[in-house]
């Protein structure tokens, strides 16, 4: 045989060029990813930790050569864009856990202890981002949008988990401090990106106007907040400005139920939370008065502060709204003033 | 003076009890003038009835009527009301606490039972006499209601009572459905056991009875379930009453508390209530130095 009866060959110095620079590519993805990993856990600019958090929630770092078996997924990189920036902001309410057996992150949170832990929860609609979520209730606290900078709160779960699932066994003062670590997280997007942040439920401000989901309330639901607030020995006043209904609690809070027409000339109720340090928002006011939470409650369908509709949808309304339940409703008289 | 063929009379053309008395009255709205001016009203109070200014502050009963005079003013009673309104309503700010007024037209008050939510409207109240006109039906209601509660009672305890009571019941009714379903199921296999039966010679009476018994246990079953079946509109009928009822008790027990927070019982508070000329104008007088 002579060499040119051999099949044809390849120079044996270019015969795995392509097979290199395919290893090389990957090498080089998979260092980009170190140093984007380093970025995120090492910086302390703001900006550099959400440029860091932006590519790695998009950066896939398998290529068809290099292969990396135990990678952390896409919402683990949003938890530690959030404990970091919480860090940056000197806030270390609380715990980041760590899988000892795979890669995963979780958080548990100063307040609710071990009672609740959180992740983030990909967003898989068109809307993109994530939900701040418990775990084991599945209840999203809020939803974060980094790309878009949004973050907004979610009133129904809010309430569901640390109104009525946490009531019982956690203190109002500590349900407040574990919201307080998700509200400073807000406040610092907020503060160092200009992200929009709808508190919602959460808000504050003496000025904001809590709107109820029906519009238009039926005066029925305002005699039983009377009849309740008695229980308290609240007595519930007429609202000193406009149409409605005024309740002063203890601690120099004020709760006002107001009517007021809309542009479509339709009336519509709101309510609004007044204090002097306004540190205080209707959720608080639903943490510690319990016959403000029962009120709210039983007639939630109705009174339901809204939140985005697009990220949370439109609640349905009650399955069981024919379900009516028999309720006592009895003045307390006590002889003392 | 001459003689006029078409008029026989006594009295002299101008006659100086006529100009006396125009000069009455001419004093009378000038005091009347004055006392606005000043804001007297203490003296506005006693031109306005005299006779009874002098019976209630200087037990003087033996004086004449002399209310003609103030007669001239009764198409100026909504403006001397309003006016006299101001404050009267300072001072009862003080001594009843707990009342509120509108003013619905020009001198006209109405009186609303405290600031909570859907206060009951309770009368009116009479500038110019010194009264409280308490709306009747509102004001036995409050009078019910206090004498109730010696016993530890609400004014509408009872039909409340009776109203939870039908809606459990119905809950009850509601609660059974399943139970209800197995029981009539197995009367009618009884049924169609009864049915099916030969009857033997002598059991045939027998067997008609229990037939129509087990007929009409089926008949009971169905009615409970047509009740069931109209029991959650029941309920919410009923849960409206019972909110109503129970706005009621707690508007009448935030009045009875008012009451006896100013007052102590609610005897005391009749009895004030009924003596406010006579207080008022004595606060007036009291107060008037002061003023001056």
């Amino acid at each position: 045989m002579t060499v040119s009866d051999l099949p044809v060959g390849v120079l044996p110095s270019k015969s795995l060029i392509g097979y290199n620079d395919e290893l090389k590519a990957g090498l080089a993805n998979g260092y980009q990813f170190t140093e984007l990993v380093d970025q995120l856990l090492l910086t302390n600019d703001a900006n550099q930790l959400l440029t860091a958090v932006l590519q790695l929630i998009n950066f896939d770092l398998n290529t068809k050569q290099v292969q990396f078996p135990n990678q952390y997924q896409k919402n683990d990189w949003y938890l530690l864009f959030m404990t970091r920036l919480l860090e940056l902001h000197q806030n270390s309410n609380f715990s980041l856990a760590s899988a000892t057996d795979h890669q995963e992150l979780g958080l548990f949170l100063a307040g609710s202890g071990v009672r609740a832990r959180f992740q983030f929860e990909l967003d898989t609609s068109y809307n993109g981002g994530a939900f701040f979520t418990e775990i084991e209730t599945k209840r999203r606290l809020f939803y974060l949008n980094l790309a878009k900078k949004e973050l907004f709160f979610n009133s129904h779960d809010l309430v569901e988990l640390f109104g009525t699932e946490l009531r019982a066994i956690i203190s109002a003062d500590a349900r407040m401090t574990a919201i307080h670590v998700m509200m400073d997280f807000a406040a610092a997007l907020s503060s160092d990106f200009a992200f929009t942040v709808d508190y919602n439920i959460l808000t504050v401000a003496n000025t904001y106007q809590f709107e109820f989901k029906e519009a238009n309330l039926a005066p029925e639901l305002l005699d039983k907040l009377f009849v309740l607030s008695a229980k308290d020995e609240i007595i519930m006043q007429n609202a000193t400005d406009g149409y409605g209904a005024k309740l002063a609690l203890p601690g120099n809070i004020i709760v006002n139920l107001l009517q007021n027409i809309g542009n479509d000339n339709q009336p519509f109720w709101y309510l609004t939370v007044i204090d002097a340090n306004e540190r205080q928002s209707w959720f608080d006011v639903l943490m510690n008065y319990d016959f403000i939470y029962q009120w709210y409650q039983t007639d939630l369908a109705s009174l339901e502060i809204q939140a985005n509709q697009r990220v949370f949808g439109a609640k349905p309304n009650h399955v069981e709204a024919n379900r009516v339940q028999v309720e006592v409703l009895q003045p307390h008289y006590s002889e003392e003033g | 003076m001459t003689t006029n063929e078409y008029l026989a009379t006594q009295g002299p053309i101008v006659h100086p009890i006529l100009l006396e008395k125009l000069d009455d009255k001419l004093n009378y709205l000038t005091a009347v003038k004055t006392a606005i001016q000043e804001h007297d009203d203490r003296l506005l109070y006693s031109l306005l009835d005299q006779k009874r200014y002098q019976e209630v502050v200087e037990n003087r009963i033996d004086n004449p009527d002399d209310n003609q005079l103030s007669a001239m003013v009764i198409n100026l009673r909504a403006e001397l009301s309003h006016f006299l309104a101001q404050e009267l309503i300072t001072y009862l700010a003080k001594a009843f606490p707990f009342f509120y007024y509108k003013e619905i037209v020009n001198g006209e008050y109405e009186i609303y039972f405290g600031n909570w939510w859907d206060r009951r409207r309770f009368g009116t109240l009479n500038v110019l006499e010194l009264a409280f006109e308490f709306d009747d039906v509102e004001y036995s209601k409050l009078e019910k209601s206090v004498e109730l509660s010696k016993n530890g009672i609400r004014f509408n305890s009872d039909n409340i009572a009776i109203l939870t009571d039908e809606n459990e019941k119905l809950q009850k009714l509601i609660d059974t459905q399943a139970q209800r379903e197995s029981a009539k199921e197995q009367l009618r296999v009884e049924l169609d056991e009864t049915n099916n039966m030969r009857t033997g010679l002598f059991n045939g009476t027998k067997a008609r009875e229990q037939r129509e018994e087990l007929v009409e246990q089926l008949a009971q079953l169905q009615a409970d379930d047509e009740k069931a079946g109209q029991a959650h509109q029941k309920i919410q009928v009923n849960n409206d009453k019972i909110l109503a009822l129970s706005k009621e008790d707690t508007i009448l027990m935030y009045e009875q508390k008012s009451i006896e927070q100013q007052f102590q019982t609610f005897t005391v508070f009749e009895q004030q209530a009924q003596a406010l000329y006579q207080s008022y104008i004595t606060f007036l007088i009291n107060n008037t130095g002061e003023e001056a």
